[in-house]
């Protein structure tokens, strides 16, 4: 059984490494690198539950599977997609994707100075861990082209980003390669993930975040997506090109086949925060499998991170959070909280922070809880009235409004509210 | 209103209720008064409906129906409240949100409209003036930060937007300096009326002279072993319960 999905394992991957097209007409910096990517991707093999970091996360079963390797989609209509919009949205930057690819026909931007750019010319920083990842090689190396989102001081309006990924036909393999500047005082931009059709959609995104002087960017990830849906998701985040700057991300895994996101997050400059939230609720058979990296480079940097999580029925939670401070970064302060609870007995969590602290002047602290529902609280809102079915819902909606309340834009707070009131009734 | 009948209880093996005999009739107030381990807030838990405590003998009745049949949100619908001993701590839900969360579940049992936001915070705002509390302490997570004494009016508010027919305080007296007492005994006694009656749980004397009781009771080892009036209240304070002790 092993050896046929070995077998059938190395087939996508000859599939791919037939697909990769060298541009030998120009060899450009943006080409040097898909190359030696591509190199990378070569050499490698796709993870097993051997290799520590994938240990709970299997995706045999899924690379076992044939996919199709789409190009630019220019027949996607409107209407198939405004339904997957979040409500309220109308004043809002909207930017759509399709199969991975940068949909200008859908995307509605108000803002003047929110620039997007499809080309061959915007490269990844080597930043990406091309080496050790085989999904980060495999984004740049097939990618002919990358996605550059600059968002400029004077953008004011929410930023909402919709990966949709058609899977009607066909299994898809998508892969968004998107870089993201800002310079903004205080960006707002939210990516949510959506799948049309039953087939499988496969998206391996990879996404690189450069903060600008004194920029805020707080970015939201809404994945509330069909169980046909895989994702493999990585971001590198890194303040170096400016000071006094702040990286916010918010990961809400809602639904899916197996969600994977990577967060690695440089805190590389004066005056430099990162603050990492997330929230699980998972039910079905859904796997969500966070990763996070608070990588402490300079001193006086501050890195804040809850996750939480609420595990029903067969759904398996998985949460490994990183905090690094190397020698220089004295008078850090990291903070990493890992709170879960499991609704049922086939659920699962598991959860590994890892600090690894070179300096000696800092202050860190970490913590992961695993539990059930309080039974004195439970006891205490039914001792009120309050049938157990509501109070249950009352008490999981406080562990996530923890989370949610943090939410600065005032429609999708309202949105994931609802969707979570929704989840527990 | 309430009568229990050789009510046993025990938690995992070990026996606690051992035998209660209690009849508590509208408009009285019954104190149970004993040492530590004696049953007290066993007794008080078992009647509120604690799943954790199992009842192998004996029947409560309440207003005609067997109490035992019913779940806890069951009981508090019925008209059973439970003052906590030690009030729980509930982070993210704000008193406000808890009250009205209950107060229309309970109509709901009753088949009953819910109360509108406008006629809920009317009567907030009223119960309020009772306990002596601000509302910007019930915007806040249940009980999270209180004070003992913030808690225990807090446990007061809620059974005076509950209108219980039957309260069982639970030590409330615990933890709380003269003027708390004082708070919430005359939200107590402000709350009684001829057609309820209150159970009064507790170690000491102290909190029997705000709320003066109709009937006292003795419970030690698990048994009801002496019941009379509010003096034998005193007679308790006076001769300690080595007294109870050397006569079982």
């Amino acid at each position: 059984m092993e050896t046929a999905e070995i077998t059938m394992q190395k087939d996508f991957k000859s599939i791919l490494i037939d697909s990769f097209v060298e541009n030998t007409e120009f060899y450009t910096n943006f080409e040097k690198k898909r190359k030696i990517a591509f190199e990378d991707f070569s050499t490698q093999n796709f993870p097993t539950t051997r290799h520590e970091e994938w240990k709970y996360t299997n995706i045999s079963k899924l690379l076992a599977n044939n996919f199709h390797l789409p190009v630019a989609n220019s027949k996607m209509t409107l209407d198939k997609v405004a339904h997957f919009f979040l409500p309220n949205t109308e004043k809002t930057n909207r930017i759509v994707f399709i199969n991975g690819f940068f949909a200008e026909r859908l995307s509605d931007i108000k803002d003047a100075d929110l620039l997007i750019k499809e080309d061959s010319l915007a490269c990844f920083s080597d930043d990406i861990e091309t080496k050790k990842n085989i999904f980060c090689a495999l984004n740049i190396a097939l990618n002919t082209t990358r996605t550059t989102i600059i968002i400029n001081k004077s953008v004011r309006k929410p930023i909402v980003a919709y990966f949709i990924v058609d899977a009607t036909n066909e299994n898809i393999f998508a892969q968004p390669s998107i870089i993201v500047r800002t310079e903004a005082e205080n960006a707002q931009m939210i990516t949510k993930y959506d799948t049309i059709g039953e087939n499988i959609a496969f998206t391996n995104s990879l996404e690189e975040v450069i903060l600008m002087e004194n920029a805020h960017l707080t970015q939201y990830k809404i994945q509330n997506d069909a169980p046909n849906a895989y994702h493999i998701y990585k971001a590198y985040v890194t303040h170096e090109f400016g000071t006094n700057n702040t990286y916010t991300n918010h990961t809400y895994c809602l639904n899916g086949g197996i969600l994977r996101n990577y967060i690695n997050a440089k805190i590389n400059a004066k005056g430099a925060s990162i603050n990492l939230y997330g929230l699980s609720l998972l039910k079905g058979k859904t796997h969500a499998d966070n990763r996070t990296v608070a990588d402490h480079i300079q001193p006086n940097c501050e890195s804040n991170e809850i996750y939480k999580g609420i595990y029903d029925d067969k759904s398996v939670g998985v949460f490994n959070g990183k905090i690094f401070v190397r020698r220089p970064a004295q008078k850090t302060n990291a903070y990493q909280q890992s709170r879960n609870i499991l609704l049922s007995d086939d659920a699962a969590i598991y959860a590994k922070p890892q600090l690894e602290i070179w300096a000696d002047d800092v202050k860190c602290s970490h913590g992961a809880t695993t539990g059930q529902l309080d039974e004195t609280a439970l006891f205490y809102l039914r001792s009120r009235g309050i049938p157990e079915k509501a109070a249950k819902a009352l008490l999981t909606k406080a562990f996530a409004g923890e989370i949610t309340e943090k939410i600065e834009v005032s429609f999708l707070k309202t949105y994931l509210e609802e969707v979570i009131e929704e989840r527990m009734n | 209103m309430l009568t229990i009948n050789n009510l046993e209880a025990k938690i995992g093996d070990k026996e606690i209720l051992k035998g209660i005999n209690l009849q508590v009739n509208a408009g009285e107030i019954h104190a149970i008064m004993g040492p530590n381990g004696a049953g007290k807030s066993t007794l008080a838990s078992v009647l509120a409906g604690r799943e954790n405590y199992e009842v192998t003998n004996g029947t409560v009745d309440f207003l005609g129906k067997n109490l035992l049949d019913f779940s806890p949100e069951q009981r508090a619908a019925e008209g059973i409240f439970l003052a906590f001993q030690y009030p729980i701590e509930i982070p993210g839900v704000s008193t406000i949100n808890f009250m009205k969360t209950a107060i229309n579940e309970i109509r709901k049992y009753h088949g009953i409209d819910p109360l509108d936001a406008v006629k809920f915070l009317k009567l907030m705002k009223e119960k309020m003036q009772l306990v002596e509390i601000s509302d910007v302490l019930l915007k806040r997570s249940l009980n999270e930060g209180f004070s003992g004494g913030e808690k225990k009016r807090n446990e007061i508010l809620q059974m005076a937007m509950l209108e219980p027919k039957l309260a069982i305080l639970d030590e409330t007296d615990s933890g709380l300096d003269i003027d708390a007492l004082r708070i919430v005994a005359e939200g107590v006694n402000k709350l009684r009326s001829a057609e309820n009656a209150t159970i009064v749980v507790t170690h000491y004397q102290r909190l029997l002279d705000y709320i003066v009781p109709d009937f006292v009771h003795v419970l030690y080892n698990g048994r009801i072993v002496k019941s009379g009036t509010k003096e034998l209240a005193f007679e308790l304070e006076d001769k300690g319960y080595d007294w109870i002790r050397s006569e079982n």
